[in-house]
């Protein structure tokens, strides 16, 4: 599973404003509404869901990127966006560093399997550090589309 | 949420992870084996989520606590056992079996913590 197979391209956002965890989390959730392809009703609950898991320990894995995450029973297959704060944002991330690259992942109930295989490809693509850099430098929305889905795609 | 008396002061995000590695000694302190002890092991994934993200975590965070080099072998890969990013790239569902080698002095301490990181149930939160 690659990250174009699953990323949703029109909840991509390059220039993230959050001020917090919880605000980045519910912007990244609200595009996955924009574009379609999560219910407005279920919003506030898959924010709450992704939160709680972030109550159990910070997602932020290294190198200045997060995988927030949850298991909700909306989604029938698992569904992701990346949202990049060019200037970083605290995330409680075990090095103490800021993140800057969010990748938020839904996914359901049923499918253990897609999880570990997105964060098997999540892990794959980002640790490249000189790709995460690209990311973090995109001023567009086009360049971070580009850079996800372009060419192959990621 | 406590410190670790072994090995840090700072604030420990998984609990579990210290008290696994605090329990079989850290560091290889009490070890007299030989520098290149070497010890194998399959470790079975029992999690009904599989090798998640949270097991990763503690599972590099236990290993990082030995001196022992940690490798663990998937799919005809090998990783580091106490590198995030490459755990991230094992994607061991539940019931999956993978081999995991330790090399040095605390080699066996080192197994049986990592044992029991893969035997602790991590609820169903991934």
């Amino acid at each position: 599973m690659r990250l174009c197979e699953f990323l949703v391209k029109g909840a991509l956002v390059h220039d993230l404003k959050a001020g917090t965890k919880e605000e980045a989390i519910r912007a990244l959730v609200r595009k996955l509404v924009e574009a379609g392809k999560v219910q407005g009703q279920d919003a506030d609950d898959i924010s709450r869901a992704i939160m709680k898991r972030e109550s159990l320990g910070s997602t932020a894995i290294g190198h200045g990127v997060a995988i927030p995450h949850a298991r909700h029973v909306s989604v029938q297959s698992l569904i992701g966006t990346v949202g990049v704060v060019p200037a970083g944002m605290p995330f409680e991330s075990k090095d103490g560093k800021p993140v800057f690259v969010l990748v938020l992942i839904v996914s359901p109930h049923d499918r253990p399997g897609d999880h570990l295989r997105a964060l098997e490809n999540v892990s794959s693509a980002l640790r490249d550090l000189a790709f995460v850099e690209n990311l973090k430098a995109a001023t567009k929305y086009e360049e971070l589309s580009e850079l996800l889905f372009g060419a192959g795609g990621k | 949420m406590r410190s670790c008396r072994n090995c840090c002061s700072e604030r420990v995000g998984n609990e579990s992870a210290h008290e696994i590695a605090n329990q079989f000694g850290e560091n290889g302190q009490n070890g007299v084996s030989p520098m290149n002890l070497m010890a194998r092991r399959k470790l079975v994934v029992s999690h009904p989520m599989g090798f998640h993200l949270r097991p990763k975590a503690a599972f590099a965070e236990v290993a990082g606590k030995f001196e022992a080099e940690i490798t663990v072998f998937w799919e005809g890969r090998s990783f580091n056992g106490k590198r995030m990013w490459d755990l991230m790239l094992v994607a061991a569902g539940m019931g999956s079996e993978f081999e995991c080698e330790a090399q040095g002095p605390d080699a066996e301490k080192a197994l049986d913590a990592l044992e029991q990181v893969l035997a602790k149930d991590h609820d169903s939160e991934t």
